[in-house]
């Protein structure tokens, strides 16, 4: 039996158009295990959303499925009729999908969708009556218990988000994609929410993919961190290896690029940009902006490889 | 610059309606003449940051308190001189693509001023001034003047606004999150420009933000709002590592750092965050959310009170 709670075997999503495809997702692969949290970051355009979509298969034309396969507890969900991934989907696995805040239908009330969701998915209410529940799931997310009332359209945008946090987090799903679920918090609540996603983890046993372009919040919160750029996967550490020796030329620019307050300085940007996905470059993606750039890379894509136990690159200058 | 105890309300409801929301309450702050300086405005979602901008820019009037820029009232300019102070003090804003005329290349964006203001003598000259303002900000002339804004990238549209301002030379940049639209490891193009402002074009900037990590890398004072009020102020270095509004507190110690080695200890406890925010607070306007809240926080508004040398806080515990 698989330990990996999800596997993601060289995933392939493409968007359609009325030329080549973008290539947006391109032969990602990764596992999230039981009970960790997983931090994927990368930059616009690396596919990082749609590589959430396209996980629960919650794509539609012109995005498809161009090739891969997604292993829950060992069974692809890819492959499944539409009332099996139906049974899998919020019940097991959660999307927080980036704007949450425009997935609540505006005029039910808040207490309403939140019971509507337990009742879908068959969750039994452990703590007895199901409006004191609701209350501290409201109260988790800085919420008052007031909010419960209220139709979804009279909260802010913020409130919002934190109400379906609190939905997802009722159903008490195994696996919890969270794509950058503080955006637009404030940083107090943004702390809050990401504990929450921790307590997840460590009192239910809940595991959590935490897509985000924020670094700092992932190396706040998250066992291991995978970098994706311009649609692959190009490392995989333990979080505190990925910040004490960052293999990937990308991850080292990356994590140069963020500022900090322990230390005044402006952070160095990576020159260049990221490739045109609907024609992506023979070789490795990050070429032209490499700085130990060598011939080998111009020409032939390095594939990600373990080169140490927990330690994923795909790279010649690190391998 | 003098921004003299300005408050700001706007009123909600309909014509008969008595209720209104104050903005700005009681605020000042001043950029000093003959040395060029780099001041942070900081605040979350309704702290009046940028109502205050607004306010610096005659975009909107104080409902009370005064706006001096040398002395004078820029509301009792005349026309002549409220032209002249529009061109001394310009800005910058979030989203480019709002400031940028879709139909226009840069070139357009750039010959304005020149003509407008006669900064050249010719076209062939005015041409030139173009190219090496570009040059300022490290953009390439010949690929950029002829694109429209929507082929290139949030960096290069940023920088291209700010090559348009530095033809105009004013005296003080606003600067409304400049660089929270582009990526992270694309923002040092534009975060040393706005450093080099001092140095090469003796220019002040009022930097207003919520992102204190990407200020700190660049400026060198902080004020920081809540709800419309200064809870505290001075040079950032003090008050990143000496906080001592308990609200400032919160913020520094929640605000996420890249370094999984030193991670956030303990928990927030978040209460209710989302007050209702057109409700009156009587006294200190954090009193409801404070941990350390004496009687005295209800009734009465702290005085922004002086602790050491150039550092401030509005706090009751302290006046």
């Amino acid at each position: 039996m698989s330990p990996q709670l999800l596997e993601v075997n060289n995933l392939k999503v493409y968007h359609g158009t009325r030329t080549v495809p973008v290539r947006a997702v391109d032969g990602v692969s990764f596992a999230v295990k039981q009970g960790e949290i997983l931090g994927l970051a990368g930059e616009s355009g690396c596919g990082k959303s749609t590589l959430a979509t396209g996980i629960l298969k919650i794509i539609t034309p012109p995005t498809y499925i161009a090739g891969g396969e997604v292993l829950f507890r060992g069974k692809n969900l890819l492959t499944m009729s539409e009332k099996e991934i139906r049974s899998i989907r919020w019940r097991h696995i959660a999307l927080l999908p980036q704007a949450s805040m425009n997935a609540l239908n505006p005029v039910m009330k808040i207490h309403s969708q939140i019971k509507d969701g337990m009742r879908a998915h068959k969750v039994e209410n452990p703590e007895g009556k199901s409006e004191n529940y609701i209350e501290m799931l409201l109260r988790s997310v800085a919420l008052s218990p007031r909010v419960a009332k209220d139709y979804a359209c009279e909260l802010s945008g913020g409130m919002r988000q934190r109400a379906i946090i609190a939905m997802a987090l009722a159903v008490r799903p195994d696996l919890i994609i969270a794509d950058e679920p503080t955006s637009a918090l404030d940083v107090v609540v943004q702390r809050g929410v990401l504990e929450m996603l921790v307590d997840s983890k460590e009192k239910l046993g809940s595991s959590v993919l935490l897509i985000s372009h924020d670094i700092a919040i992932i190396s706040e919160v998250a066992d291991r961190l995978a970098i994706i750029y311009a649609g692959k996967i190009i490392e995989i550490q333990k979080i505190i290896d990925i910040f004490d020796e960052p293999l990937h030329p990308y991850t080292q620019g990356l994590i140069a690029s963020v500022p900090s307050l322990q230390k005044k300085r402006i952070p160095k940007s990576i020159p260049g940009l990221p490739p045109d996905l609907r024609n992506p470059p023979a070789g490795c993606r990050f070429y032209p902006r490499c700085q130990h750039a060598k011939d080998v890379c111009r020409k032939e894509e390095p594939e990600l490889e373990e080169i140490e136990p927990g330690k994923y690159v795909a790279c010649y200058s690190s391998s | 610059m003098e921004v003299r105890n300005v408050t700001k309300t706007f009123p909600l409801g309909g014509l008969i309606s008595r209720k209104y929301v104050t903005a700005v309450e009681n605020v000042s702050l001043t950029i000093p003449e003959n040395r060029q300086v780099i001041i942070t405005l900081a605040g979350e979602s309704g702290s009046g940051k940028t109502t205050i901008a607004n306010m610096i820019m005659g975009f909107t009037k104080p409902s009370s308190g005064e706006i001096l820029f040398r002395g004078e009232n820029i509301w009792m300019m005349n026309r002549e001189e409220r032209r002249d102070y529009r061109k001394k003090v310009q800005a910058v804003f979030q989203d480019p693509f709002e400031s940028l005329n879709p139909f226009y290349r840069i070139r357009h964006v750039l010959m304005g001023p020149i003509k407008k203001l006669k900064l050249a003598n010719s076209q062939t000259e005015a041409i030139k001034l173009a190219r090496e303002s570009l040059l300022d900000v490290n953009l390439d002339p010949d690929e950029v003047l002829d694109k429209y804004p929507h082929q290139l990238s949030g960096g290069q549209r940023q920088r291209a606004m700010l090559a348009r301002v530095f033809l105009i030379k004013p005296n003080l940049l606003i600067a409304d999150e400049p660089v929270s639209m582009i990526d992270v490891s694309l923002r040092a193009g534009v975060l040393n420009i706005i450093k080099n402002l001092e140095k090469e074009y003796e220019m002040s900037c009022l930097y207003v933000t919520h992102d204190l990590s990407t200020a700190y890398s660049i400026s060198d004072y902080i004020m920081i709002l809540y709800l419309g009020s200064v809870m505290e102020e001075g040079n950032f270095g003090t008050v990143i590592k000496d906080p001592r509004h308990p609200y400032v507190r919160t913020l520094i110690d929640s605000i996420p750092q890249p370094n999984p080695k030193s991670r956030w200890k303990g928990k927030v406890r978040l209460q209710d965050i989302e007050i209702a925010r057109l409700e009156r607070i009587t006294g200190c306007k954090f009193h409801n959310r404070c941990p350390e809240a004496m009687p005295i926080c209800s009734r009465e508004t702290p005085p922004l009170t002086d602790l050491d040398n150039d550092h401030k806080a509005a706090c009751h515990l302290y006046a």
